[in-house]
Order: structure tokens, then sequence, then C-alpha cells
């Protein structure tokens, strides 16, 4: 005997598929930058003011990039292969990648800044460790947020596991694509294609439509990352200018990702608990897309794969449930790089392009390959189940297993690798 | 002839109150039993279904906590760095 009909519209509204119908959300509750909280506007007004105000961080995002490629080029003057012959070993670029996305706490600044470099004159393959690194740095985000959950030990078990399947996960992913592509360069050939027929001469017309757009796009910021080149090189010789430009596009970078994140939180926080009411109970397929919309919404992996930490806390989400949300996240932050590469026009263009294919296709192919093969899908979800339940026992594992990940290991990969070399 | 699919329809028509009856006077309970644990089953799925529903609809809460608290963070090591300190001093003393 199943629920009679007034049970089940008790328990989940009138809605068709299960879902309990949201209410009106209040989305000024979601805390604003605080720059955006001070201004004097309200209702529609207001909401058009922070809409534009993302669209501006977008531009500046995109200059800021195009700023990096073209410091780049010039601080490196053409050497860019001899100057990072150290980086050649793919492990000093996995770690550098690792490193980078710690500090910055965020995996797009660093998969932004790539695809500039890349468009500057960075080797692809040197590029391409440090877009695998910097997966598994963002993990750290997740993890921290789950320390604030410290002070109940069986919430702490749940909400480090939960941020540990995010670990795994990307553990697992380099384990098994960082090899093949030093050993067989998939990636980078999958990335060359897809840009040769998005931005390449010969891509018929989706290469038209992706250049066209391109070249809009710069149009309308190389003014403002011509008016930074001119400025450096104006005050300081052309390597220094270069370096400077640098410093300076990582830095706007760094500002304008966290604003877009933020103020997307604000503006689609309704639009994030719709998606999250509708995955429920309907598999990993649709947890997996429901990550990457919410991700690509508010432009941040680790907003989402930290946005599991709490509800795994609560008790009432499993690791199960958790687990592809984390799989979408990681494909939907892949959207950033890619709007990043159109910061170029021409063969800069492909180049940044093929950067950006490179991370899109890592984490589908990582996707497909752990979730579609039986023993690799339940791997994640016992290394978390495991860890939480040690970092529960003891809060040393914690620290063990974090200098461990992001520390000791890196460390132990360079060594074992400079001595073979 | 009743089939076990005309069976099982059976079981799943009956109220609750007309199972339990037909539990305490039936020879055979097993099938009873299956489907009393059947039914607590699908109430249990969907009280934890609701329950998942409600914590989503605190999305604004949720994601205020999936905040890096970066001083719980510093509490956190300092916390661990003064157990194990004196773990090391005091061997015999019981771990967190």
């Amino acid at each position: 005997m199943s629920l009679d009909n007034s049970t089940e519209r008790k328990i989940y509204g009138a809605s068709t598929n299960g879902a309990p119908l949201p209410e009106e959300q209040d989305t000024t509750t979601v805390q604003r930058p605080g720059l955006m909280a001070r201004l004097p506007f309200t209702g529609r007004t207001r909401k058009i003011v922070e809409w534009l105000s993302i669209v501006a961080a977008v531009y500046v995002l995109i200059t800021a990039v195009s700023v990096i490629g073209s410091g780049f080029g010039v601080a490196t003057g053409g050497q860019a292969q001899e100057i990072f012959a150290f980086a050649h070993n793919p492990v000093v670029g996995l770690v550098i990648g690792i490193l980078a996305t710690v500090l910055t706490q965020s995996s797009s600044t660093t998969t932004s800044i790539v695809v500039g470099l890349v468009a500057g004159g960075l080797p692809l393959e040197t590029a391409i460790p440090i877009l695998l690194g910097a997966n598994v740095g963002t993990t750290m985000t997740s993890t921290l947020v789950s320390l604030g959950a410290a002070g109940d030990r069986n919430q702490f078990r749940r909400a480090f596991s939960a941020a540990s399947v995010h670990d795994m996960y990307n553990l697992l992913s380099v384990a098994i694509f960082f090899p093949l592509e030093w050993m067989f360069g998939i990636l980078g050939r999958v990335g060359t294609w897809f840009a040769e027929i998005t931005t390449g001469a010969d891509g018929g017309i989706i290469a038209t439509v992706f250049t066209a757009l391109g070249n809009a796009v710069s149009a309308v910021t190389d003014p403002g990352a011509d008016m930074i080149e001119a400025g450096a090189l104006g005050v300081l010789p052309s390597v220094w200018a270069g370096i400077a430009m640098i410093i300076i596009g990582v830095a706007l970078i760094l500002l304008v990702i966290n604003f877009i994140s933020n103020m997307l939180k604000v503006l689609l926080v309704g639009n994030v608990e719709k998606m999250f009411h509708k995955a429920i109970g309907r598999g990993p397929i649709s947890g997996i897309f429901s990550g990457l919309l919410i991700t690509v919404m508010v432009q941040s992996s680790s907003t989402t794969t930290s946005l599991a930490v709490p509800l795994a806390a609560s008790g009432k989400f499993s690791l199960w449930q958790i687990y592809p949300f984390t799989v979408g996240a990681n494909i939907g932050t892949t959207m950033t790089a890619v709007i990043a590469a159109f910061a170029f026009s021409g063969g800069e263009a492909t180049a940044a392009m093929t950067a950006a294919a490179v991370h899109l296709f890592y984490n589908i192919f990582s996707a497909l390959t752990i979730f579609l093969i039986p023993f690799l899908r339940p791997l994640p979800v016992r290394g978390a189940t495991w860890i939480g339940a040690l970092g529960a026992r003891n809060k040393i594992y914690v620290v063990a297993w974090l200098a461990g990940l992001f520390v000791v290991l890196p460390a132990l990969l360079i060594g074992i690798t400079a001595l073979f070399s | 002839m009743q089939t076990p699919d005309n069976f099982d329809a059976v079981l799943q028509s009956l109220s609750d109150e007309e199972l339990l009856d037909h539990l305490s006077q039936s020879e055979t309970p097993e099938l009873l039993q299956a489907e009393v644990r059947r039914r607590l089953q699908v109430r249990a799925d969907h009280e934890l279904r609701a329950q998942q529903h409600a914590e989503i609809s605190q999305m604004v809460e949720h994601l205020e906590q999936s905040r890096v608290d970066w001083q719980a963070v510093r509490e956190f090591f300092r916390e661990t760095l003064l157990e194990f300190t004196s773990r090391a001093e005091d061997p015999d003393q019981e771990g967190h």
C-alpha cells in the first residue's frame, strides 16, 4: 500500500515531481560584498545594477587575462620554452597548480591565469599539469570549511568526510590522467582538436561563430588591456613591464573572481535552491548535472563543494548523494577558463582555447571514467568515509592529511622525479 | 487462484489496521512481516526526503556556513597542537 494522496501532498506540496514548491526566496539575506551592500538602490533597480556590476566584473576578468597574456609575451620575449625549462618536469607543474590554487583558494583564478599565460607563449605541455594541479588545490577550501564543525564529533565526521569526497575524487582523477597525459599526451591532443574546430581557420561554422564572438569581446577589452600595457612599458624596461603586467592581471583576476562568485550567489540563490530540490532522489546523473549547472551559475566550484559540507553535516544527506554534485562542480568550473579564452583573437585565441579545452575535457573524462567503471566509482566515497572516521577520532589525523596532501606528497613527487631525471 | 503477484497486490491494498489483524491471526506471517517492513521503509524514505527538502530550504544559511571560518580554522589547529604536545608530554593521557 502506498501513501495516500493527501499524505504525499502534505510532504511534497502539489508539484508533480515530488519536490516542494520553494517559497519566494529573500535573496537580500545572502551577504553581499561590502561595496554593493552600501549602494543606495532597492528592488528592481538594485537587481539591474547588480547584474551590470557582474557584467563589468566579467569585462575586467577578460581584460586581466589579456593583460597576463601580453605581459607574459613581453616578459619572456618569445623565450618562454627556455625560461620555463625548470617546469618541464610535469610533477613540478602539478605542484605549482596545487600550491597556486591553495594560496588563491580558487581554481578559476589559477586556470584563468594559465589560459592567459598559454596565449602569451607558455608551452601547453608545461600548462597542462598546472591545470590538473588546480583541481587538487581547490579541495582545500571545502576541507577548511569542514573544520568549522569540529565542535561536535559526529557532525565533524560527516562534514570532513563530505569535504574529503572532493579530495579523493580529484586525487583519483590525477592518478589516472596524469600518467596518461605524460605518456600519450591525450589531453593535449583533445584540447588542440577542440581549439581547432572552435577557433581554427578550417573549423567551419562553429569556428566562425566562436571567432566572431572572440573578436567582438577582444574589441571591447583590448583598449583597457592596451592602456595597461602602454602604462607599464612607458614606466619600466620591457621585462619588468611584462612582470608588472602579469602581477596587475593576477591581482585583478583575484579581485573580480571572488566578486563575481559572491554577487552571483546573492542573485541566484533561489535558482540554486530550486536545482537542489529537483535533484533530490533522482539519482547520480541528475546530481552531476545539478552540480554542473549550479557551479556554472555561481562561477565557483568551491561554493558548490563547500555547500555539500553543511548539508552532509546535518546528517540528512549521505556521501553518495553529495558525491555527484562534487563531480558536476568539477566540470562546471571549467567554464571560467573557457570564458577567459575569449580574451584573445587569432593565433592567441587558439592557444588560449586549447588550454581551456584541456581543463574541460580532463574533467569530463574523469567523470566518465570514474563513474562508468564500477570498481572505481565507490573509491572516493570509501576513502572519504575512512579519513572522516580517522579525523573524528583524533584531530591530528586531519592535520596529517592536510600536510600530507598539500606538502609532503608534492615534495615527495618532485624529489622522486628529480632523482630519476 | 491467488498468484504471488495477486497476493502482493492484495497485501498492499490492506490498511495498516487490517494488516496487523492478519498478522496476529496468520500461521505464516513472513509475507505479512515483509509487507510491514516495506511500508516502514517507504515511510522512512518519505520522511528523510522531506527532511532533505527542509534542509535545502535553508539554502541561505547553508551558503553562509559554506564560507571558510578562519577563526575556527585557527582554533582547530591551535587545539590540535595543544592536544598533540600535551599527549607527547604525557603519553598516558586519553586522546580526543
